[in-house]
Formats: structure tokens, C-alpha cells, sequence
């Protein structure tokens, strides 16, 4: 039997720390200490993912990172037990603490730079800061559970020594001496860290103190290692005169008792559980099961196992031969004879320079696989149904060819439809970018003495693959930008009458074509003389007159900042015009929006070149279309006295009390209109009395409305976008095209655009 | 026939560790993400060694031991705990709960299956 290579199994490792982390993160971040409601679950759901870790880093081989969870644990685990009330300063610690397990992670699985180990040590140090000193203050119900684990203990010890062979099994026995510094000698402290160890689950025995307390030894019973301990007494002990020595626990099992259960693991790692009652009886016929027992110790049995019987190792071996014969699956050949156990996986694994950790894998909903076998399904259907046509032959042995070419053309939709779902895998949540900022704000507006709260919309919109790793630098900024130089501080607040507490609003939707995510802040707002004078400095030629939208477009200048000082959150001046690069070679552009004392909106419009819309099909004469199902605010039929006209071109229709110009598409796609004379007919704008027999869909695009008249709605559609550009070109008013089930193509429409073309008609 | 265990863990990569080696000792696995599906795979299938961890949503391991006890077929079917730490107390409850034996996390493989040999022997 050989060594199965564990780090097959590390990139599932990594995704479950990773997302073990993501969860503690967000878990922490909402965590509500003022009032103290947090309900059990959460504490339980915050320990688990740290639990977790540390179970499955141990397993692995990822020592630092199992310790480091480990002592998160502990903490988290007092919590939990409500033996330890949070605090602010913990719930940062414990921040501070995930971002270390996360930067270990890192350099595990992408080769990102190695963690100082002085950094794991303060972070584990203030943790363990916060337990110890826990355990100075009194807290009855903790001290009444702690004691009386230690009277179990010590029944245990006591009564039947070869009976709790799983108590003792998983402790250590130590031999400890130290000579005390004076110091600790006049506080007295020697007490207390017998009282501290006995509260740790140690077991003190031998206790002897030198009269004039030069030495200290005694003997400690622990399930802890000597690290976990070492640093009490060593705070109190003079410079190298510590001491410890693991005492061999089969020696110490022997002396204590003959009759000891060897099946059980010395160190503790395993054991069987053994009735108590039938166990003296039975301790003779166990002595012959030793050879079973495992040498390493790392389990163990409850119960005198009945079906044990007394075998030889090398019996064991002829049977572990056995069974990795009778292996039906044959490919698995790991298996060599036993050899000597492998050293543990080395404490810190080199980092694969040539593995590329980021593309490895993708994490794609259920829905989305289930779509896909789904298709897959419908292939297999097309393929045996076009083997039945063509082995479905007439008596002149002629096969139908229109059957077969309409099982082709199923086949070709079939595909297809396979194809989009794929390409539609990548498509990934918005949600990914949106989940760091929470933290970001949350360390951000305490280091600047700001309160914030971040609301967070339409974090389930999809966006491209690639378009979320590139979008996650300029919205770090926006916000960054709205909190240093948006939301003002509590006290100017108050000043302006504001609520104490900023509001940033982060919202991603689909408008129109577009992907828009919005910035918002309440905070002051952008300083419209500021920036012009600041321009002035700068040489930027502007009118004075210019519209508040081209004085704001200003701060997108490279170099151009109004903050007063330049602070280490944002200011340098060279955040926006970032941001406006990075959203430019995304095909984005940015829309700025202020208002003094009110705040500020910064507008992130990005295509969606792949995006999956939901959509509404309508039938406009005898096209479809796909109207993009967020702009639609709602659909009636008008009667005639809501209609105006104004001119031939443009009427006004009245819904509820508000005139919306109205859109017809022959207006904006017919221009040439000798071109298709016949479909011109149907395609232009019908008389009222047509009109009121249509339907107004009403179409919004930011604050502006239009009534977009549709011969006939068709339904709900999720639409897989093909761009228009690369198979056609683009046409204003039209963001993309789709294929629908009937594989005929259906534009779909650009409701910002659509929107500003009726402007543009009305004011002409 | 190849004997049947049960993997319940809901760390996958644990969960996969554990289902390969059991697997590639020739034993037939199955898996479940914690003690609830745990608990309906064993009522489902006729399994012969249950291997679960303590700490897991919905049901945690302690619950599916004390379950599975109350199921006709599995009053004497081994059960093992794995756990994280060794604790006295932790397995003081596995034991009343009804468990077999206990594992402790972290383990190698190897032991893994020197102790289902052994179990299921």
C-alpha cells in the first residue's frame, strides 16, 4: 500500500478556503455587536467555515494556515459558547486575521508572495491576547462549565485508568521545569499558571516547588502541544531554564496500568470505544488484538469491535493485497506493498510557477449545467430522429427530404442553442467584484472617522468573464473616491442636517444595451467653482458657461485633483482618468451626475457583449423585437383623445397625466424608403385609429420616458446577445440581434439609445 | 460484492479525499454533504461503514450517529467520528451517541484504510 498524493485534491481545497473566506468575510462584516441579536446560526455559521478550514488545511499538509485557523477558532469558539461578548476591535482582529489566512492561501495556490511569518505570529498573538485575557476575568458560567470538565477528568483519572483509555489516549504527559523569574515568584503567578493550564485541559500532577522557589517542575497531562503552552511559562520563567519533556506515553500507559486497551492509538489520534462493563472480563482475550492496533495511533475504536479478530500485520498485509486486487475499478494503481509511512507533506508547498491557478476552473451555476445537458439531450433526440428518417425509406428506397432537411435545420438549432449555452458559462454574477466592497468600506470609513453604510443592488446581474476581473480597479476607486471625498464626516453632517451615517449605493442593472453600474453617494456633492478654477490652473481651457456635465467631465483629466491634501485613500490624482482608461477600453463610458450637498453618481455604462438579457418580444409590422425587459416600465393600449399630434412626425400620447413622445421604428429604421417600398407600407405609422389598437410600451432610459407603439406583444424571453457589429454593423437604436427558437433573428433594441433618437425628432 | 461506505463531510475536498482512498482500497463509496443527506443515503442504501465528521450545517455528525442508531438495520454497523481535535468531552459524546471509534483530523490515507480494513475485516 503506497502514498496517495494528496495534492491531487488541492484545487478543491483551495475553492473551499476560498469560499470558506469570502463567507467569513461577508458573515463579519455583518455581524451586529451594538445589539447583540446575532442569532446562533450565524456565530455557528462563522465558526464552521473557520473550523472547516482548519480541519481541511490540517489534512493537506497546510500547517500555518490550519494553525492560524486554529487559533481563530478558539477564539470564535468562546463566541459562540457566549463566554466572550465581541467587540469592534475583535471583529477587526478577526478581519485582519481572515486577510492572513487569505494571503497564505494566495501564495499557496497562485505563487503570490510568501506571508511573513512575523505576521502570522502578531495576528495569532492578539488572538490568543483576547483568550487569555478571558481567562483572567471572571465569568461564572465559563468557570462552573470549565471546573467541571476538570472534575470529569479527574473522576476519570482517578476511577479506571484502563477504562478511559480515550481520555488518556489523546493526551500528552510532559515533564515540566522551570526556575521562576522573581518577579513571578513575588505576584504569585506560578499559581496562576497552574490555574491556566488547568483551565486550558491539562491535568496537573507531581507538583513540586523548590522552598525558596528557585525550581518548579511538575508533571502536565495535555491533548496540547508543547507550542500551545510553551509561551506561559516561559513569560514567567528565567532565560533558558524552561524545560519540557515529552514523556513516552506507552511507558507511562504501562506503568499506569497493564491491563491498558493497546488498541488503541498512543498519541492519542484514534481509539475504539470499549464497554465498560464488559471490560475487565474481556482485557485478557484483548491482549491478543494488539498486533491489530495501529502503531501511528490515529483512530481508534469505542467498543471491544466484535468482529476484530486477533490477526498478525502481516496477515493484514495479505489482506490489504487482497482487497487492492480485487479492486474492480483496475485504474487505480496506487497501491504498493506497506511501505514506511511518508514524512508529513512538508510544511509549506512550493508554489507551482508553471501552474495558472486563475484559469483553472470556473464555477458555473446548477441551472446552467442543467441547461446544458438539457440541450445535450435534445441533440441526442435530433440525431435519432434524423437516423429514423433516413432509415425510413419509401418502397423506391427514397428517403423525405423535407423530413430530412427539417431535422438538419432541428439539428442546426440544436447546436446552436448548445453553443450559446457555453459561451453563456461565462458569464459570471456582478457579484463577484461587488462582494470585496463591503470591506472596503468598512475598513475605509473607520480610518477616515466616517460612518458609512454600502446598499448593494442588482449584484446578480451578469456580466462577462473577463469584463468582472477588469471592472473590480475603477469601481475600488469610485468608492474610495466617495468615501474620502463624497460622505463628510459625522459632524458636518449634522451640521448640514444630514443623517449621521453616509449612504453609498453600488447598483448594477441592464439598461437599454448596456450594463450600467451606479456609484452613488449622499454625500457634498462635486464643487462645480472648485473645479473650474482648479482647471483654470491647470490651463484647461473651459467656458464659464459650460453645463454642469461638461465641468464635471474635468476630473477625468489626468493630473487633475481638487482634494485639498492628497490622503493615502484616494486623491493623487490619477483616479479618474483611470477609471475613465479602463472603462474605455471596455467599450464603457461614464456618466457623472452631482449635486451640491445631495451627492454624487457616477454612471458606469459597459456593453454586454455576451450578456444573457431577459427581454419582451414584440411584433412591430412583421418583424420581432426584442425590447429589453428593465426598460419596460409597463404596457397599455391608448384611446384616441390621449393623442396628440404635433407635427406629421411627432405625436404625444398622455399616460397618467404625462406626455410621452411617441416612437414608432419606421420613424428611425426607414429612412431609404424607396429601398423596400412594400415593407414601408406596413412599417409606417399608423393612423390613430390603428393606434388605439396597438400597444404603448412604455420604455424609460434614466429619467426620460418614450411610448414605443408595438403591433402586438409575444412573450418573456431570456435572449442570448449576438453582436450586430461583427456580422453586420451597427445601426443606432439597435444593440444586438437573437436568434429565437424558431431560428428566425430578432433585433434587439437600444432603449437609451431609442430614447435619445426620440429627442432628437422631437426637437428637430 | 465490495463493501459500501458512507463519506459524510461537507468539505468537498475532503469528501473527495476520502472517497478516492476508500475507493482505491476497492470499496464502493458513497457521499453525502452533511448529516441530513447523510441520513437519507443510509436509509436508501445498505451501507456497511458510516464515516462522518462532528461540525456540519443542517445536521451535524453527533445527530446522524444518535439517527442511525434508531434505524432497524444499523444498530451494530460501525461508525466512525472524524474529528478535529481529540477532546475527551468530544468523544465522551461520540460515544453515548453510539459511534464506533474515532479519526482524527488531520490523517493519512493510509491509516484511513488500515482502519476501514480493520472495521470491516
Amino acid at each position: 500500500m503506497g502514498d496517495i498524493d494528496l495534492s491531487q485534491f488541492h484545487q478543491v481545497f483551495f475553492e473551499e478556503t476560498a469560499e470558506h473566506l469570502a463567507t467569513l468575510e461577508s458573515l463579519l462584516l455583518n455581524f451586529d455587536i451594538e445589539n447583540d441579536n446575532n442569532d446562533d446560526n450565524i456565530l455557528n455559521a462563522i465558526f464552521r467555515a473557520v473550523h472547516s478550514i482548519k480541519g481541511s488545511a490540517a489534512t493537506f499538509g497546510f500547517m500555518d494556515l490550519s494553525k492560524t485557523a486554529h487559533t481563530l477558532e478558539n477564539v470564535l469558539d468562546r463566541i459562540r459558547q457566549h463566554t466572550l461578548n465581541p467587540t469592534p476591535e475583535m471583529i477587526n482582529l478577526f478581519l485582519e486575521c481572515r486577510d492572513v489566512l487569505q494571503a497564505l492561501l494566495n501564495y499557496y495556490q497562485n505563487g503570490d508572495e510568501e506571508v511573513d511569518e512575523s505576521v502570522i505570529n502578531d495576528v495569532c498573538q492578539r488572538l490568543k491576547d483576547i483568550n487569555e485575557n478571558k481567562n483572567n476575568a471572571e465569568n461564572n458560567a465559563e468557570n462552573n462549565a470549565e471546573n467541571k470538565t476538570t472534575i470529569n477528568q479527574n473522576q476519570n483519572q482517578n476511577q479506571n485508568q484502563n477504562q478511559n483509555n480515550f481520555h488518556e489516549k489523546s493526551q500528552k504527559i510532559f515533564e515540566i521545569s522551570f526556575a521562576p523569574t522573581d518577579d513571578a515568584v513575588k505576584n504569585n503567578v506560578v499559581e496562576n499558571l497552574f490555574a491556566d493550564l488547568q483551565e486550558f485541559g491539562g491535568i496537573l500532577e507531581n507538583i513540586n516547588i523548590a522552598e525558596n522557589h528557585s525550581n518548579v517542575s511538575f508533571i502536565l497531562k495535555t491533548e496540547k502541544s508543547p507550542q500551545d503552552f510553551s509561551d506561559w511559562i516561559e513569560f514567567i520563567a528565567k532565560e533558558n531554564t524552561l524545560k519540557i519533556n515529552e514523556i513516552s506515553q506507552q511507558n507511562q500507559n504501562q506503568n499506569q496500568n497493564q491491563n491498558q486497551n493497546l488498541d488503541d492509538d498512543p498519541d492519542g489520534a484514534f481509539g475504539f470505544f470499549t464497554d465498560d462493563a464488559a471490560e475487565n472480563a474481556e482485557n485478557a482475550e484483548k491482549s491478543p488484538k494488539n498486533l491489530d492496533d495501529d502503531p501511528d495511533g490515529a483512530f481508534g475504536f469505542f467498543i471491544n469491535y466484535e468482529k476484530t479478530k486477533p490477526k498478525k500485520n502481516n496477515q493484514n498485509l495479505v489482506e490489504n493485497q487482497k482487497n487492492s486486487d480485487d479492486d474492480p475499478d483496475g485504474a487505480f494503481g496506487f497501491f504498493e506493498p506497506i511501505s514506511k509511512p511518508k514524512p508529513p507533506t512538508p510544511k509549506k508547498i512550493a508554489p507551482k510557477t508553471n501552474a495558472q491557478p486563475a484559469d483553472s476552473s470556473i464555477r458555473v451555476s446548477t441551472n446552467k449545467v442543467d441547461q446544458l445537458i438539457n440541450l445535450v439531450s435534445e441533440l441526442v433526440i435530433t440525431q435519432s430522429m434524423l437516423l429514423q428518417i433516413v432509415n425510413n425509406k419509401d418502397e423506391h428506397g427514397i428517403i423525405n427530404n423535407d423530413d430530412l432537411i427539417a431535422g438538419l435545420s432541428q439539428l442546426e438549432r440544436n447546436s446552436r442553442d448548445l453553443q450559446e449555452a457555453v459561451m453563456s458559462i461565462r458569464m459570471l454574477p456582478v457579484s463577484f467584484v461587488f462582494s470585496r466592497f463591503p470591506r472596503l468600506v468598512h475598513d475605509t470609513s473607520s480610518k477616515l472617522g466616517k460612518k458609512v453604510e454600502l446598499k448593494i443592488f442588482g449584484e446578480n446581474t451578469e456580466i462577462d468573464k473577463g469584463m468582472i476581473e477588469k471592472l473590480s480597479d475603477p469601481l475600488t476607486h469610485l468608492i474610495r473616491n466617495s468615501l474620502d471625498h463624497g460622505i463628510e464626516t459625522p459632524a458636518e453632517r449634522i451640521a448640514k442636517n444630514k443623517p449621521e451615517t453616509g449612504t453609498i449605493i453600488l447598483k448594477a442593472s441592464h439598461q437599454g444595451g448596456d450594463i450600467m453600474i451606479e456609484v452613488s453617494d449622499d454625500g457634498g456633492g462635486l464643487n462645480r467653482d472648485k473645479i473650474l478654477k482648479k482647471a483654470k490652473e491647470k490651463n484647461i481651457k473651459i467656458s464659464e458657461d459650460a453645463s454642469d456635465k461638461e465641468v464635471f467631465a474635468l476630473i477625468c483629466e489626468a493630473g487633475f485633483s481638487t482634494a485639498e491634501k492628497v490622503s493615502d485613500v484616494s486623491g493623487r490624482g490619477v483616479g479618474m482618468d483611470v477609471v475613465l482608461k479602463n472603462l474605455q477600453l471596455l467599450g464603457g463610458r461614464l456618466d457623472i451626475d452631482s449635486a451640491k450637498d445631495k451627492g454624487t453618481t457616477m454612471t458606469l455604462f459597459l456593453p454586454l457583449t455576451l450578456a444573457i438579457l431577459d427581454g419582451m418580444s414584440v411584433q412591430i409590422g412583421n418583424e420581432i423585437y426584442i425590447v429589453p425587459l428593465s426598460s419596460v416600465l409597463e404596457s397599455l393600449q391608448i384611446s384616441k383623445k390621449n393623442i396628440k399630434t404635433v407635427s406629421q412626425e411627432n405625436i404625444l400620447v398622455k399616460v397618467r397625466n404625462e406626455y410621452l413622445p411617441l416612437l414608432h421604428l419606421s420613424q428611425i429604421f426607414n429612412e431609404n424608403q424607396n429601398l423596400q417600398n412594400q415593407q414601408n407600407q406596413q412599417n409606417q405609422i399608423p393612423s390613430l385609429e390603428n393606434l388605439e389598437n396597438g400597444i404603448m410600451v412604455v420604455l424609460g432610459s434614466g429619467h426620460k420616458k418614450i411610448a414605443l407603439y408595438v403591433d402586438a406583444l409575444l412573450g418573456q424571453h431570456q435572449v442570448v446577445i449576438k453582436s450586430l457589429e461583427a456580422n453586420y454593423h451597427a445601426v443606432r437604436g439597435i444593440s444586438g440581434a437573437t436568434i429565437l427558437g424558431d431560428g428566425q433573428v430578432a433585433m434587439i433594441l437600444d432603449t437609451h439609445a431609442l430614447v435619445e433618437l426620440t429627442n432628437f425628432y422631437e426637437n428637430s | 460484492m465490495s463493501k459500501t461506505i458512507l463519506a459524510v463531510d461537507d468539505s468537498p475536498s475532503i469528501r473527495q479525499m476520502l472517497s478516492f482512498t476508500l475507493k482505491s482500497a476497492g470499496y464502493t463509496v458513497i457521499e453525502a454533504v452533511d448529516g441530513q443527506e447523510g441520513l437519507e443515503k443510509i436509509k436508501a442504501n445498505s451501507i456497511d461503514l458510516i464515516i462522518t465528521d462532528q461540525n456540519m450545517p443542517r445536521m451535524d455528525g453527533l445527530t446522524l450517529i444518535k439517527e442511525t442508531r434508531q434505524l432497524d438495520n444499523y444498530a451494530k454497523t460501525p461508525i466512525l467520528m472524524l474529528t478535529t481535535e481529540s477532546s475527551a468531552e468530544m468523544k465522551s459524546q461520540g460515544k453515548a451517541a453510539g459511534a464506533t471509534g474515532w479519526l482524527v483530523k488531520p490523517f493519512d490515507p493510509k491509516k484511513l484504510i488500515e482502519v476501514a480494513n480493520k472495521v470491516l475485516g
